[in-house]
């Protein structure tokens, strides 16, 4: 079985809004699988249901063959999701190495340390500064995160969720706001990722995902339309009604 | 190379700004400490005896920092583990309970579990809610003090007994419970300095902060935050214990809510979530107090505008006076 997880049926409902509509998607363990759709389709709310951030109204998460769906947030993290966000969420005034530190503290044994200095744990500090190495951000760790541009809040965003090791990385539009050339050089840098790291991508950026997918599911109104490789889907009627219009890559 | 001594050098002065800040907060505590000598020189027990209630309110005030400074927690309701260290002390002194070792036992244990239980319904509210209903459980208390009618009601009860630290009168009003209080002070302030750039500190600061983000890497905060407010309503039980020690009398009025604010004053003024911000609030509060109310009997009416012009003007608190302006301390 090469499935890391599998989304079985899920439903959320706003009010009387249906913004979940039954999905159902598995991503393999080798892959990364990406959610495109038009505004509004429901894909950040499926990553929301997927990380526990939202809770689902019926359906099951299923992360290496274990049933996570009555998980709550912390303990999918524990479990093994690590997820980005599409607004940039992260500790304002701490600086960017103690940003990716304290996520990988979260993995690193019990958290219930009342004396030693937490900066001046090597092993932390070690573990941050490779994430933060492979992201090119190295040079930027003793910033305060909140002085950080754009573009590198959105890699230290990155580097907070992979420094963990997850089982399965959920992007919520990781590239959001970047200029072309940053957007290039992070989509090389996932690309080298995903070797190691199965992940769910949710992107606008139709050239990354282009060149990222191995598969991608189409999302529109809460439903999920068409799934298939970046050459089906490109050559899916209603994936291209819902979303790709003419103009295809 | 080169990158990697400009990150050593930032980290140096990063824990030069540390040990600066203990430096500030032990020359503090060195003064504090040389106040029975000078009172001894002028002759008079009045300054001692006001110092001596500035430390023990500095106690709970640190206390209540650990909430608010680095947890985001405003907890208008923290007197009430004064009020309950105190009367637990009061009421096991008047049954007969002189050793103060299992006094202090009893006062940890019953502030402990008031902690626990008023922080789990509390902490499951957040933001303005927080603060009522930190308040409301504070007056709960307040009023069930008051109604405690074989231990002076409303009037409070006067104590005939202090308690024995290995048949050593340390706690008895005067010098020796002076210098007990000004060790019990000096270890609260390390203890909750060293505290809050532990582990476990770094998760509730990044918990003030995003608590979502902070959700989101694995760590379920509300946990870390009610370990918190059990530690801070231990740490404030015990300045409760020394409050009945000092005033060798116990009152409901020391729960009351205006006890509560007046701790949060300090804090704020002082500086939140700073090294030495609570300490000094506590003390620049009691003797202003005092000092005020030896000029007129309307000092409220000076002391009020002095509010506004440091919280307006010292961003920060008063630590950020003695610091470099912008500093943490």
């Amino acid at each position: 079985m090469s499935t890391i997880l599998a989304l079985e049926g899920l439903v959320k409902n706003f009010g009387s809004l249906r913004v979940t509509d039954d999905v159902s998607l598995e991503l393999r363990r080798d892959e990364c699988h990406a959610l495109i759709g038009p505004n509004g389709a429901g894909k950040s709310t499926l990553i929301n249901l997927v990380s526990g951030n939202l809770g689902v109204e019926s359906g099951k998460v299923v992360l290496d063959g274990a049933d996570i769906s009555h998980y709550s947030m912390p303990q999918r993290a524990h479990a093994g999701l690590g997820r980005t966000f599409q607004i940039t969420s992260i500790i304002p005034s701490f600086s960017v190495l103690e940003n990716v530190a304290l996520a990988a503290q979260a993995k690193a044994g019990s958290s219930l340390h009342f004396f030693g200095r937490a900066a001046e744990e090597q092993e932390l500090n070690e573990k941050a500064r490779s994430a933060l190495t492979m992201l090119g951000l190295a040079d930027r760790q003793d910033v305060r995160s909140a002085d950080l541009s754009h573009g590198e809040h959105r890699l230290l965003e990155l580097a907070m969720a992979i420094v963990g090791e997850p089982k399965a990385l959920l992007l919520d539009e990781p590239m959001a706001g970047m200029g072309k050339g940053e957007s290039e050089t992070l989509t090389d840098t996932l690309l080298t990722l995903k070797k190691t790291m199965p992940m769910l991508l949710v992107e606008h950026d139709m050239e990354a995902v282009f060149k990222l997918a191995d598969r991608i599911s189409v999302l529109a109104y809460g439903r999920v339309v068409a799934t298939g490789t970046p050459d089906e889907v490109r050559a899916d009627e209603q994936a291209r009604a819902a979303y790709l219009g003419s103009d295809t890559p | 190379m080169r990158e990697l001594s400009v990150a050593g050098a930032e980290t140096l002065s990063g824990k030069q700004r540390i040990d600066r800040s203990l430096l500030i907060g032990i020359c503090i505590l060195a003064v504090l400490a040389l106040t029975p000598f000078v009172t001894e020189i002028a002759g008079g027990n009045y300054v001692l005896n006001l110092v001596l209630k500035a430390m023990i309110l500095a106690i709970a005030a640190v206390s209540l920092d650990l909430l608010i400074g680095h947890g985001g927690l405003v907890s208008f309701g923290h007197a009430a583990f004064l009020g309950l260290g105190s009367y637990v002390t009061g009421i096991a002194l008047t049954e007969g309970i002189t050793n103060a070792l299992p006094v202090l036992g009893l006062v940890l244990l019953i502030c402990g579990l008031f902690a626990l239980i008023t922080g789990a319904i509390s902490l499951r509210t957040s933001g303005v809610y927080f603060i009522m209903i930190t308040l409301a459980f504070g007056q709960m208390l307040f009023f069930s003090l008051s109604s405690l009618s074989s231990y002076g009601g409303d009037d409070g009860l006067t104590l005939w007994d202090s308690p024995v630290l290995f048949g050593q009168n340390v706690f008895l009003a005067g010098s020796g419970l002076f210098y007990s209080t000004l060790i019990i002070l000096a270890l609260t302030w390390f203890f909750v300095g060293r505290l809050s750039v532990s582990r476990f500190g770094r998760v509730l600061r990044a918990g003030k902060e995003n608590p979502v983000r902070v959700g989101t890497m694995g760590f379920d905060i509300f946990h870390y935050r009610l370990i918190a407010y059990v530690i801070a309503g231990l740490l404030a039980g015990v300045a409760g214990f020394l409050t009945a020690c000092h005033a060798e009398f116990i009152s409901p009025s020391t729960a009351a809510w205006q006890n509560s604010g007046n701790l949060i004053i300090m804090v704020v003024l002082g500086g939140m979530g700073t090294r030495n911000g609570a300490l000094l609030g506590a003390i620049f509060v009691v003797l202003i107090e005092e000092s005020l109310s030896l000029i007129t009997h309307e000092w409220k009416l000076i002391f009020g505008p002095l509010l506004v012009f440091i919280v307006l003007f010292a961003k920060g608190g008063l630590v950020s006076l003695i610091t470099r302006p912008g500093g943490r301390a």
